[in-house]
Formats: structure tokens, sequence, C-alpha cells
């Protein structure tokens, strides 16, 4: 837009209605479309950023349980975290996100009370194999208009023990004299992160969820879980 | 919507002040406060409208007009720990009620948050313990978390989503816990670590990490990673501590 411009007048000078209205007429029509010419530098602070209907800048989602309530699980195929049994760990997104967004989804909790009858830490088949080990990993629901999708965004594999390496190295509860057995690494905090972003074309797809799942390698040991959260970051532009 | 003029002139019309004054103050009421979003062009902006973000080096703590962020990263030297010695009865470093809790200094930021904001802050460190002349017999469990202070005179609400442990290396001579938390699972120590083992002090000493997701309405608040210590003299630190504001 323009830059309003005002007459001069002489005295005795006669103005036309041209005159007398161009200022005002200009002001009308720069008003329509302010522009950089009619704002200073720096004028933007948090104040003058509009917070509806979402953040402008950045937008978080997140799931918290901050109780004591120990989820439990000896599955060696991954389930959903739930330390209540009622309030699974997920985070519900339920928006189409833009082309080429990207997210940050950071996640971190306490493992508690473990019980690791057999941690043998070793490739070799069983009855020994890679018994030492439980793993987490975050898992995005989605849709592309034809029914839910899973994407994994990642896994991070812990260990019950401090114990690596031996085809003959476990420590056990039940199973006779323990020998070189490693510690147990009972209430111990866990935490990760990812970033991944969207490639696909903007309102092509649908972000359902993303939950924190768990399992562990051996069905004989137990890991448990208690405080837990999951924060999603989705940078808007 | 746009500024509009009230009267409009006309050729051979006797120019009467009252117009003038109507079209002036009609101007005026849109520049004080009459202007809306529908008024701005698009590609209105260009960076140098922005409010400059700001670097405070006292304190490393970065503030724009979206949001602040902050934090630290620092190695495993000694100097970067915070230090502490009890000051209570050694009898009592058993009770797990103590209210007994140490800063830690690094992780100590003091966030002013114009607007109600989301704040994410994520930490990493360790708590190495040093020995307790208290002959335990279990494992003691310091309990750390976060806290902080809305108002200076404000008491510490701790963020439960935080809690974390570290265990002191205590003389391990029974299987079972004296403290509540038992950090060696359902079955207390493996049998074959003796007490002093290095396996064990290894176990001990972990890394603790967590991010905590907090929405808090507009205020100044002072945080800081607090230990309550059950050991006589120990130590803790932040090899890494960020604070993020999201202004929500």
């Amino acid at each position: 837009m323009a830059i309003v411009k005002n007459n001069f007048f002489e005295d005795g000078d006669v103005p036309t209605a041209a005159e007398l209205n161009q200022p005002y007429d200009d002001a009308a029509t720069a008003t329509a479309t302010l522009g950089q010419e009619n704002v200073a530098d720096n004028w933007i602070t948090i104040k003058h950023i509009d917070t509806t209907p979402v953040g402008v800048f950045n937008k978080l989602f997140s799931f918290v349980y901050s109780g004591t309530s120990e989820f439990s699980t000896n599955s060696t195929s991954y389930v959903t975290i739930d330390s209540t049994g009622a309030n699974p760990s997920e985070v519900i997104l339920g928006y189409q996100p833009e082309q080429q967004e990207v997210y940050r989804v950071e996640c971190s909790g306490l493992v508690t009370n473990i019980n690791a009858e057999q941690t043998y830490d070793s490739t070799a088949g069983p009855p020994n194999g890679d018994r030492n080990y439980y793993a987490f990993r975050l898992l995005l629901t989605y849709d592309d208009g034809a029914g839910p999708l899973t994407l994994n965004l990642g896994e991070w594999g812990y260990s019950f023990t401090t114990m690596a390496g031996g085809t003959s190295r476990y420590w056990t509860s039940s199973n006779g004299l323990p020998k070189e057995t490693g510690v147990p690494l009972g209430f111990q905090t866990f935490q990760f992160s990812k970033v991944f972003k969207h490639n696909g074309a903007t309102g092509s797809r649908t972000f359902t969820k993303i939950e924190l799942q768990s399992k562990v390698n051996y069905n004989g040991n137990t890991l448990k879980v208690s405080r837990n959260n999951i924060v999603v970051v989705r940078a808007t532009r | 919507m746009p500024y509009v003029k009230p009267n409009t002139f006309a050729d051979g019309q006797t120019l009467d002040a009252s117009d003038i004054k109507g079209n002036d103050e009609a101007l005026k009421d849109y520049a004080n406060e009459g202007i809306d979003r529908g008024d701005f062009d698009n590609n209105l902006m260009g960076t140098e409208e922005i409010q400059l973000g700001d670097y405070q080096p006292i304190t490393n703590e970065y503030t724009f007009a979206t949001g602040i962020a902050t934090g630290l990263s620092v190695g495993r030297q000694e100097t970067d720990r915070s230090y502490w010695t009890n000051t209570v009865k050694k009898q009592r470093l058993q009770d797990n009620t103590l209210k007994v809790w140490q800063s830690n200094y690094h992780t100590s930021p003091t966030l002013i948050l114009e607007e109600g904001a989301d704040v994410l802050i994520t930490y990493g460190g360790s708590v190495p313990s040093f020995a307790n002349e208290v002959s335990a017999t279990g494992f003691w469990d310091s309990q750390i978390k976060l806290g902080y202070r809305k108002n200076s005179s404000d008491l510490l609400t701790f963020v439960e989503q935080t809690r974390s442990y570290a265990f002191e290396e205590a003389l391990m001579t029974s299987a079972g816990p004296s403290g509540v938390k038992n950090p060696f699972g359902l079955t207390g120590k493996p049998s074959s670590a003796g007490d002093e083992s290095p396996e064990i002090k290894f176990g001990l000493r972990r890394w603790i990490g967590w991010t905590a997701i907090l929405t808090l309405p507009a205020g100044t608040y002072k945080f800081s990673y607090y230990i309550n210590p059950k050991t006589e003299e120990g130590a803790f630190t932040a090899r890494t501590f960020k604070a993020e504001v999201f202004y929500n």
C-alpha cells in the first residue's frame, strides 16, 4: 500500500474538493492493506500473537502419568503401556498435517521393580538368546482414508542387568545357582526422543495418536513401568 | 475494517469545520485500536518486524517473541557437581519422610512467562553418592525430582512425572531392602556379588533422565532439580539440562 500524503495550502488558496478529500481517501485505501511501509521495526512481541484457535508457532500434545501404579508385562510382542488399566499411554493428535511439517516426540518414564529370571546375553539360540533385554517403541497411528494404519517411529532397547557378553551368563531367582551375574537394574529411568517429518501432501493424512509400547525378549522376565510421559511438539508454519 | 471517511467534500460547497473534524475524528478512532487483522496485507511481515531475540549470558537464557529456551551441557568435572552434607542425626538418614531437599544449581532457571505457556524441561545426569557412615543393611534410596516455586514465598511444588531414585553404596549384608525402594528387583541383590563388589557399585551409579511437560499460567517460576539425600555426603550433577517455553 501507499503512504498517506497531505496537501499544503498557502494563505488565500481556495482548495478544491479533490484536494480536501485526498488525504482521507488515501487513508481509506491504505488502511485496507496495511503493509511493511506502515509498521515499525520489532513491533511484534508475544503480546501481539493471536493464540486462537491453536498456538501459532508450535503446538504441544502430551500424555502424562505421574502416579505410582505399575504396568507389568512379560509379553514378547509390543503392548501399549497402561499403568492404571484405564489410562493407556498415548497422545491423541487428531489433525491433518501439512506437507513437510516436522515433529519432535520426547518420552520418558521409570522402570520399577523388575523381575528377571533369565538374562542370557548372546545371540545363540534357546535356552540362551538375548533374554536380558526389553524394549520400548513409539507407534504412530494414522489414516489415509481407508482405515487406520501404523508407523513405527523408533525402538529403544534396555537390559535387565548390567551384564554383557557370554553364552552362559545368567542371573536367576528360581533356576538354580546364579553365576557370572550382572546387577539387576530396577528403578531405572528411560528417556528417548525422535524427530520425523510428514512428506505427504497437505490434508492427505490424518494423524490419530502416538502410543508408548513395551515388550520383553523372554516371557519369563517381567518388566514394570510406573510414571511415564510423552510429548509431541508440532512445529506449525 | 479499513478507515472510512464520514464526509465527502464537493466543489463549491461551503467548507464546514465539523466536516473536517468528523473526518479527522474517524481517522483518530481508526488509529486508536481500530485496526484489525483484515486490514493487513498478505506477506506483511519481514523478519525485521519481529522482536529480536534476547540472550542473557549470565543465565544462558534465550528469550524470543515465541518463547524461551535455556539449558546447559557440562562434562563430568567435579566442579560442576552439587555437593551436600547432611546436618541431621545419622539415624534420621533412614527416615523416608525426611524433608531435606538439595538443589542442583545447574538446573535452576527463573522463567518469566508473559503468557500462559507449555514448559518442556529435559534433564540428564548422574548421582554418585559417597559412603554413608551409618551401617546400613540395605539400599538407601535418595529420591530425586523436579520442583519449582511460583513465588519466592511459596513452598516447593514437586513434579511427580520426574520422580527418580539414586542409591547409596551401602554395606549390603542383607538381600532385603532397608529403604523403601530396592534397585535390585524383586529378589534382592544377586547372591554372587559381594557387598563391595565393583559390579554392585556400577549398578548403583545410574544415568537418570526425564522430560517434564508442564502447562503453567503467566507468572515467574524458579525451577530446580532436587534430591532428598539419604546419605551423609554426596553429589549430583546435570550433564544436560534444557528448559523450553512454548506460548500457547
